[in-house]
């Protein structure tokens, strides 16, 4: 009993000393909202409207037909003609354009007989854009003979699908960034702000006062993470009703999992919070720490930005430990599957083994660095 | 000069006395740059299953399709739809093919038979959409191998080609294997060179004012705005020290040169750490502590980051978000990077970008001086 007495003094300290910073609570509370809304709208990954140049060797109206077609798409807008073959190189390196069409000579015989194929050039710099854009172009061609076919009464030889996208039938965009996002409020929130505020009483010397009071070290630092967890769970249900009403993502599972779920994965970063003040001596070291070791990785190895399966097989393994991953499959099965967490034991156990080491080397480095009793 | 010299001294033995954050300033990078690439490889093999009520040479011919092809790594086969839809839920499956009896039998038919059924995990529309194609042109060319139907249907127009699905000659230029290394080195580059040259003046201003010292100086006959401009050079030092040792590190390892002119690119890094470094000069000026400076920092610098088309291409973003551009140094260093380390471009192609940098920076450093001068208790 004495022991959640003290916790809920410290916890009554902690809160008073992050409402009585207004710029840093005002922060803390719209920071996650403002990530979720802009980015959720912001971040998406298939391009649009990109800009075209055209080099018309053929000059029929089923070039020109083509020409519209590709501009009446929500993926390309016509920018040029091209009178020559060496404006090509210039205009994708210098110009406004993506992507350089050349319709061949018999471009409009070829819809029937496919003797020629237009050649299609793109700056493949970034190389996730064009790839989308090639699988468009390739979509629209297919979808132009298609069509020409049909006018001159010929069945297609391509064979018919029923296709059926399962847990995304309307295939929203919304549900690539997301978990991403929800992945980077709780590192910020769990583990950088409470690693900051950890570090602030041994900078500026309040630990050694703390430690004089009869509280113990577990005690301090359980008070501490109290205020956080709380604003974390505000958060959660922020994000949960977020989701819902602007994304129109629902939790396919239990609600009950997703929050469970959510937990788990702040106490994972807590822990990490603490294991890195732990450790830092200055508030940049913090700051690095947090960006180069806990940003920078989830963000790559999660599988928010690229899949696992695409990654070196030397580095697999690796992105299958880190927590963000663990976090975006479990939310993707609980959200979007409707799986349940017992389905996702796998991440489950890796989750719940690294908060534990974390947490004993966090107390044991914070016992040993600045939360001394002697 | 003789005063400039000692602030730049005082700074740098300052830093060299932090072992550890010399160590971290230097070795974050390096780490970064040394492990992130190879989460960027890009042999995407997936997992697809099979239901096939059919059983015959020509259902078998689509499993041996799927077997052979590069794409999946694994092709498993279900009795029933709902364990394939379980294994998808379980997410161990990426795709399955649902072939339904009297496929072969009715293949030859025309119109055509039963359609065959596909169910795409689409957690990631894109990638489902992406999906859906390979296994679609997979699957075409699986069933022209046992179909009559097109040759009697070309018959028809009297053509002695066979149709193929019409495909385009595809060139990709700057990046013809599609490699996503060298253009995520070139991002993380930036990302390093944004977060030290912001980080590392706004750190050195707010931790000298919160301890009193800029105070003590303040008193002194130092005219401050030299100070500041000695601390902003000797971090502008120290990043441009980190930037080459990313640089090189990118050389030794994975063989990345800057295709353009080096010295223009050190130019061009030397330019953006003016805006990075008044974003941290205002940051200092604008808070009171470290932890409101490190929130308003965070909250400035993942915005910058992730609107600056280091994720995520231009053209993807909507309408809106793509005019932040305008305001975001992070985004111009990005284009401009790309441009000459990517595709070898000389600097008259981007003096734009490089002066709507620099403007940036001239706007943003005003404005922490203005505020500077008008509240001084800010100081």
């Amino acid at each position: 009993m004495r022991y959640i007495h003290t916790i809920k003094h410290i916890a009554i300290k902690e809160t008073l000393s992050i409402f009585r910073d207004r710029l840093s609570l005002v922060i803390l509370l719209i920071l996650p909202p403002v990530i979720l809304v802009i980015f959720g709208y912001a971040l998406r990954f298939d391009p649009e409207d990109v800009n075209f140049a055209v080099l018309d060797r053929d000059n029929t109206p089923e070039s020109m037909e083509f020409i519209a077609h590709l501009d009446n798409s929500p993926s390309f807008r016509f920018d040029a003609y091209l009178e020559r073959e060496e404006e090509i190189l210039p205009s994708l390196t210098y110009g406004k354009q993506k992507v350089v069409v050349v319709i061949p000579e018999g471009f409009s015989l070829s819809l029937l007989n496919r003797e020629t194929a237009p050649d299609i050039f793109i700056d493949a710099t970034d190389p996730m854009a064009s790839g989308s854009i090639g699988y468009n172009l390739q979509q629209l061609l297919h979808q132009q003979m298609e069509d020409h076919l049909k006018k001159h009464g010929i069945q297609s030889n391509r064979p018919s699908f029923n296709v059926s996208f399962l847990f995304n039938p309307d295939l929203k965009p919304e549900v690539i960034p997301i978990p991403g996002l929800i992945m980077i409020v709780f590192i910020l929130i769990s583990a950088l702000m409470l690693s900051l505020s950890m570090h602030r009483e041994k900078e500026k010397g309040t630990s050694r006062m703390l430690m004089l009071t009869p509280a113990g070290i577990s005690e301090v630092i359980a008070g501490k993470v109290v205020p956080f967890l709380v604003i974390c769970l505000f958060h959660i249900t922020t994000i949960w009703l977020l989701s819902g009403w602007l994304f129109n993502i629902h939790v396919a599972g239990s609600d009950a999992m997703f929050f469970l779920m959510c937990l788990l994965f702040i106490l994972n970063f807590i822990a990490y919070g603490l294991l890195i003040s732990a450790f830092i001596r200055t508030e940049l070291e913090l700051l690095l720490a947090c960006w180069f070791f806990l940003f920078v990785p989830n963000m790559f190895f999660s599988g928010f930005l690229f899949p696992i399966s695409t990654m070196s097989p030397l580095i697999q393994p690796f992105a299958e430990l880190i927590p963000g991953t663990s976090f975006m499959e479990t939310y993707r099965g609980v959200v979007l599957r409707g799986t349940s967490l017992t389905d996702h034991w796998a991440e489950l156990i890796n989750i719940l083994l690294q908060t534990t080491v974390a947490c004993i080397l966090a107390i044991w480095g914070l016992k040993r660095n600045y939360l001394r009793k002697t | 000069m003789k005063i400039l010299a000692a602030i730049l001294w005082k700074e740098f033995l300052q830093l060299v006395r932090n072992k550890e954050l010399l160590i971290l300033l230097f070795a974050c990078p390096v780490s970064i740059l040394g492990i992130v690439p190879f989460a960027l490889e890009n042999n995407t093999r997936i997992n697809a299953g099979i239901v096939d009520y059919d059983r015959t040479p020509v259902s078998r011919s689509y499993a041996a399709m799927m077997v052979h092809s590069p794409e999946f790594a694994e092709v498993r086969h279900f009795p029933t739809i709902e364990s394939a839809e379980r294994s998808v839920k379980l997410g161990q499956t990426k795709v399955i093919l649902v072939i339904p009896p009297d496929h072969e039998r009715k293949l030859n038919r025309f119109p055509p038979g039963d359609p065959l059924n596909l169910a795409i995990e689409a957690t990631h529309p894109k990638k489902a959409q992406h999906l859906l194609a390979t296994t679609a042109s997979l699957l075409t060319e699986a069933h022209r191998a046992g179909s009559q139907h097109e040759v009697e249907a070309y018959q028809k127009v009297g053509s002695p080609h066979k149709v193929e699905a019409h495909q385009a000659n595809i060139h990709n230029l700057f990046n013809p294997e599609a490699s996503y290394q060298y253009y995520y080195l070139v991002s993380l580059l930036v990302l390093v060179q944004t977060i030290i040259g912001c980080c590392l003046l706004n750190h050195n201003i707010i931790s000298e004012k919160e301890k009193g010292v800029l105070a003590q100086f303040n008193s002194t006959s130092l005219n401050r705005y030299l100070y500041i401009a000695g601390k902003g050079l000797f971090a502008m030092f120290v990043y441009l020290a980190i930037t080459l040792v990313s640089l090189t590190f990118c050389r030794l390892v994975y063989g990345m040169t800057v295709q353009g002119n080096p010295e223009e690119y050190l130019l061009v890094t030397i330019l953006f750490s003016f805006p990075m470094l008044s974003l941290g000069y205002l940051a200092a000026v604008l808070t009171k502590n470290q932890v409101q400076t490190i929130y308003l920092l965070i909250l400035l610098l993942l915005t910058m980051i992730l609107m600056s088309t280091m994720f995520t291409s231009l053209d993807s973003m909507p309408e809106w978000a793509r005019l932040t551009r305008f305001f975001n140094p992070v985004y111009y260093m990005l284009d401009i990077s790309r441009l000459i380390i990517l595709k070898g471009v000389q600097m008259k192609h981007f003096i734009t970008q490089a002066v709507m940098m620099t403007a940036t920076g001239l706007m943003l450093s005003a404005a922490a001086v203005l505020i500077m001068r008008k509240s001084p208790e800010r100081w």
